[in-house]
C-alpha cells in the first residue's frame, strides 16, 4: 500500500506537566493524499492536539505520527498550518508581506515573489488590499491572508484549526465556498478542525467524530458523498447530518459527566 | 427629560461627565483651552510670587527675563547640551549592554534565572544611592555620571526587552516554523520586530528616572550641567536662574519622550503595545 | 524529578549568587578594599551601624516618605477623578500636569529649601512633589477606562450621574491610581535618597553621603542593600494592595 499523507497510530499524548490524564489515547488515523478530512468532536477532546502533533509543534508521548511516510521530526513548510486566531499574521507586516514570509524564508528570488503574491491574492480574492495592515483588514480577509501565506509554500498538506471559528455566518458560508474552490485546484490534503458539523459536511470527503476526552480517540467517520460544490440543503447532507449530530449529542453527554 | 434638552448644549461636551454618550464637538476654538491653562497657572503663580521676596519665590515676569539673559549669553544652552550629551551617552553605554542582556534573559530561562538575583533586587535601588560607589570608583569626572546613567538605563531596558521576549505570540513563531523556517529566522521575522516596540518603552521609563539621577549627580559633583546650575544658583540666591533651569530640564524630559513616542509610532504604527497610550 | 526541579530552579540563583560575591571578595583582596569592601567588613559595618541608631535612621526616612506620599496621594487621587470625570477640567489641568511630571523632584531642592528652610518639610514636600502628578495622571487614566458598557448597564439599571461614579466609576479608577501609586513609591525613594544626601541631616541618605565622605564603604553597601529591601518591601504592599482590588481588571476595557 502506498504511504498516506498522514497517518497517526497508537498516538498517546499526554501533558506531563499538569499531571493530568492524556488528552488522546490510541489515537489512530490515516489521511490520503488529497483528501479533505474534518475532525470533530466535543470541545476538549484533543483535536487541537492531534493537529499540533501532525503540525511538529509537540511530539507524541507514544505511537507514531507520519508525514508522507516519514516521522514527524518539526514543523515544516511541506504542511501549512492555518490557525484559529488571526494572532499568527505578523502585525507590523502588509497582508502581501505576511503572505510572502514562506518565499522570503526560502530565499525566492524579488520578481517571483511578486508574481506569487500577484497570484494569491487574486485566488483569495484580496487583489487591492495586500498593502494593507492586518488590522486594516477584517476577519475574514485576515483568514484568507492566512490561507494564501500557507498556499504560498505550496504545500502537500494543510492543517487548518477551526479557522473560521471566529467569523460571522455570512463571512463563514463564503469562506467555507471559497476554501472549496481553492482546494479543487491545488488539491493537498487537509486536516480540518472544527465543531461545526455544518461546516465538516459541506467541506470533507470524511468526517472523523471523536470521543468526548481526557483519553480521547476516534469513535466513528462518516464518508461524505455528495458532490461538490454541495448543496447545504441536498438531503444526502441533511441525513447524514441528522446521524452525526446524534453521535456528537451523545458524547457532548459523557462530555459533560 | 432635562437630559435630552441639555444634549443639544454644546457645552455638554466638556462640562458633562466623560463618560456621559453622545459628546459634541468642543464649543471652543483649539487655541482656547491651551492659553486658557497657561493664563491660569501665570495667574496662580504671579500671585504667589507676589507675596514673597524674588530671591524666595521669582514672579514668571522675572524668569522670563532671566530666560531671556540666559538664552542670549548662551549659559542655558550650554549647560542644557552637557546634560543631554552625558544623558545619551550613558543611555547608548547602558542600552548597549541592556538588549543583549535582556534578550539572553527572555531566550534562555536558565540565564533568567541567574540573572535575576540581581536585577530583582538591583532594580528597587535608587540609581541614585549608587551615586557613592560610583564617585569613589570612577571619580568626580564624567566617568562616574556616565556610569551612573548607563546603570540607570541598564536596568529599564534590559527588564523591557526580557518582557518583550516573553510576550512574543507564541502562535506567530509556530507559524514561521510551519513556514520552514529556522530558529534564527524566527529570531530575525518575529522576536526582534516584537521586542523592538518593548525595548523603545523601555527606554522612554529609564529616561525620566536618568534625569532626576544626572540632576541629582551633578548636584553633588559636578561643575557643569543643569544641576550644577541650579545648586550653584542656590549661593546667590538666585531663584529666576534656578526656575529656568528647572523649567529647561521638563522641556528636556519632555521632548525626550516625545521623541520616543515619535520614534515607535513610525517604526510600529500598527503594533505599539497599549502602554504607549492613545 | 526533584534533582531536575534543582538544577532548573534553584542552581542557577546559588550559582550566580556565589559568583558575584566570590567576584565581589576578589575585588576586595585584590583592587582595593577601600573601593570594595570586603564582606567581613560589610558584615562588622552592619552590626555597628545596627547597634547605634541605624533603626532610627531608616524610620526617619520611612516617615519623611509616608508623609510626602500620603499627603500628595490624598490630594492626587481626587484630583484625577476630577480630570477624568470633567472634560473641562482636564482640558486646564491636563497639559501642566503632564509638563510637571518631567521635572525630576531632585531639581525642585534649592526651591524647596528657600521656601521651608533645610528642614523635614522641604523633603516631604519633594517627596510630595515626586508623588502627585504620578498619582494623578493614573487616576485621570483609570477613569477614561472605564468599560463603556458597565456604564451603560448602570444606566441601563437606571442609576444617576453619582451612582455611575460610586458604583462604577470609582472601583474601576482605584486599581489604576494603586498602580500609579506604586510607580510614584518608586520615584518617592530615589527622592528622598538624592535629598538627604543633598540637604538631610539624618536618614538613610545621609547615611549614605557621610559614608561617603568619611570613605567607609562598608557602611555604604550596608546602605545601598537596606534600601534595596525596603524598597522591595513596599513594592510587595503595593502588588498585594493592587491585587486586593480587582487590579485584574485595570488593564481590560
Amino acid at each position: 500500500m502506498a504511504s498516506a499523507a498522514a497517518e497517526f497510530s497508537g498516538v498517546s499524548k499526554a501533558f506531563t506537566a499538569r499531571g493530568d490524564a492524556p488528552a488522546i489515547e490510541n489515537f489512530d488515523l490515516r489521511i490520503e493524499e488529497g483528501e479533505f478530512v474534518c475532525l470533530l468532536g466535543p470541545s476538549g477532546c484533543g483535536k487541537t492536539t492531534a493537529l499540533t502533533l501532525l503540525a511538529g509543534f509537540d511530539r507524541p508521548s507514544s505511537g507514531s505520527v507520519l508525514h508522507r511516510g516519514r516521522p514527524v521530526a518539526g514543523p515544516a513548510a511541506d504542511r501549512g498550518v492555518v490557525f484559529q486566531g488571526d494572532d499568527s499574521l505578523m502585525p507590523w507586516l502588509t497582508a502581501t508581506e505576511n503572505l510572502l514570509l514562506g518565499p522570503r524564508i526560502r530565499r525566492v528570488p524579488l520578481g517571483e515573489q511578486r508574481a506569487i503574491a500577484e497570484r494569491l491574492l487574486a485566488l483569495v480574492g484580496l487583489v487591492g488590499h495586500g498593502d494593507k495592515y492586518p488590522r486594516e483588514l477584517s476577519g475574514g480577509m485576515k483568514q484568507r491572508i492566512q490561507i494564501a501565506r500557507v498556499l504560498a509554500n505550496e504545500p502537500d498538506m494543510l492543517l487548518m484549526d477551526e479557522p473560521f471559528a471566529a467569523l460571522d455566518a455570512q463571512t463563514r458560508t463564503h469562506m467555507q465556498d471559497e476554501l472549496v474552490r481553492i482546494w479543487s485546484e491545488a488539491r493537498p490534503a487537509v486536516l480540518f478542525i472544527t465543531h461545526d458539523v455544518h461546516e465538516a459536511l459541506i467541506l470533507a470527503d470524511r468526517v472523523v467524530v471523536m470521543r468526548a476526552g481526557p483519553r480521547s480517540a476516534v469513535r466513528t467517520a462518516f464518508n461524505v458523498e455528495a458532490p461538490r460544490p454541495r448543496d447545504r440543503s441536498d438531503p444526502r447532507i441533511a441525513a447524514a447530518y441528522g446521524e452525526i449530530q446524534r453521535v456528537m449529542a451523545e458524547e457532548f453527554r459523557r462530555a459533560r459527566q | 427629560m432635562p437630559a435630552r434638552a441639555d444634549a443639544t448644549s454644546p457645552w455638554r461636551s466638556v462640562l458633562a461627565p466623560s463618560w456621559s454618550l453622545g459628546r459634541g464637538a468642543d464649543p471652543l476654538p483649539t487655541f482656547v483651552w491651551p492659553v486658557a491653562s497657561a493664563v491660569l497657572l501665570a495667574a496662580a503663580w504671579s500671585l504667589a510670587a507676589g507675596r514673597f521676596d524674588v530671591t524666595v519665590f521669582p514672579s514668571p515676569l522675572a524668569v522670563a527675563r532671566e530666560a531671556m539673559r540666559m538664552a542670549a549669553d548662551g549659559t542655558i544652552w550650554e549647560h542644557a547640551g552637557i546634560s543631554a550629551a552625558r544623558l545619551a551617552a550613558g543611555f547608548a553605554i547602558g542600552g548597549a549592554v541592556a538588549v543583549p542582556v535582556g534578550l539572553a534573559m527572555g531566550l534562555s530561562p536558565f540565564f533568567r534565572r541567574m540573572m535575576e538575583p540581581f536585577t530583582e533586587f538591583f532594580r528597587f535601588i535608587p540609581a541614585i544611592a549608587m551615586v557613592v560607589f560610583a564617585l569613589i570608583w570612577f571619580g568626580i569626572g564624567e566617568a562616574s555620571k556616565l556610569f551612573l546613567i548607563a546603570y540607570n538605563a541598564f536596568f529599564s531596558i534590559a527588564m523591557a526587552t526580557e518582557m518583550g521576549v516573553a510576550r512574543v505570540e507564541r502562535s506567530r513563531i509556530n507559524a514561521v516554523l510551519s513556514l520552514g523556517g529556522s530558529r534564527r529566522d524566527t529570531a530575525l521575522l518575529v522576536v526582534l520586530p516584537s521586542v523592538v516596540p518593548y525595548i523603545l518603552q523601555g527606554m522612554r521609563i529609564g529616561m525620566g528616572r536618568a534625569f532626576a539621577t544626572i540632576v541629582s549627580a551633578e548636584i553633588l559633583a559636578a561643575n557643569a550641567g543643569l544641576g550644577y546650575l541650579i545648586y550653584s544658583a542656590r549661593e546667590f540666591s538666585r531663584m529666576d536662574t534656578v526656575v529656568v533651569a528647572i523649567v529647561a530640564l521638563g522641556l528636556l524630559g519632555l521632548a525626550a519622550d516625545r521623541a520616543f513616542v515619535a520614534i515607535a509610532r513610525r517604526l510600529y504604527r500598527h503594533t505599539l503595545p497599549e502602554e504607549f497610550g492613545p | 524529578m526533584i534533582r531536575a526541579r534543582f538544577v532548573e530552579m534553584v542552581l542557577p540563583y546559588l550559582l550566580s549568587v556565589a559568583i558575584m560575591l566570590g567576584l565581589w571578595q576578589l575585588a576586595a583582596t585584590q583592587v582595593n578594599p577601600l573601593f570594595f569592601p570586603r564582606l567581613e567588613t560589610v558584615w562588622r559595618s552592619f552590626w555597628s551601624l545596627a547597634s547605634g541608631d541605624l533603626g532610627a535612621q531608616i524610620l526617619v526616612s520611612l516617615a519623611r516618605i509616608l508623609a510626602g506620599f500620603g499627603i500628595a496621594s490624598l490630594a492626587a487621587v481626587p484630583i484625577g477623578l476630577l480630570m477624568g470625570t470633567v472634560p473641562a477640567v482636564h482640558r486646564l489641568l491636563g497639559g501642566p500636569v503632564d509638563f510637571f511630571r518631567f521635572i525630576p523632584p531632585i531639581a525642585m531642592i534649592v526651591l524647596a529649601v528657600a521656601w521651608f528652610g533645610a528642614s523635614d518639610v522641604a523633603i516631604v514636600f519633594l517627596i510630595g512633589f515626586s508623588t502627585i502628578f504620578i498619582v494623578t495622571i493614573n487616576t485621570e487614566a483609570g477613569v477614561l477606562h472605564v468599560v463603556r458598557n458597565r456604564i451603560r448597564a448602570a444606566q441601563m439599571m437606571g442609576a444617576g450621574f453619582w451612582q455611575v461614579f460610586w458604583l462604577v466609576v470609582l472601583p474601576s479608577a482605584i486599581p489604576h491610581a494603586l498602580i500609579g501609586m506604586r510607580i510614584a513609591m518608586g520615584a518617592a525613594f530615589s527622592t528622598i535618597v538624592s535629598a538627604e544626601m543633598i540637604a538631610g541631616d539624618y536618614g538613610l541618605g545621609y547615611l549614605l553621603q557621610e559614608a561617603r565622605t568619611t570613605l567607609r564603604t562598608g557602611n555604604i553597601f550596608v546602605g545601598i542593600v537596606l534600601l534595596g529591601m525596603l524598597g522591595i518591601m513596599t513594592d510587595r504592599v503595593f502588588r498585594f494592595l493592587i491585587d486586593r482590588f480587582g487590579g485584574e481588571h485595570a488593564g481590560s476595557r
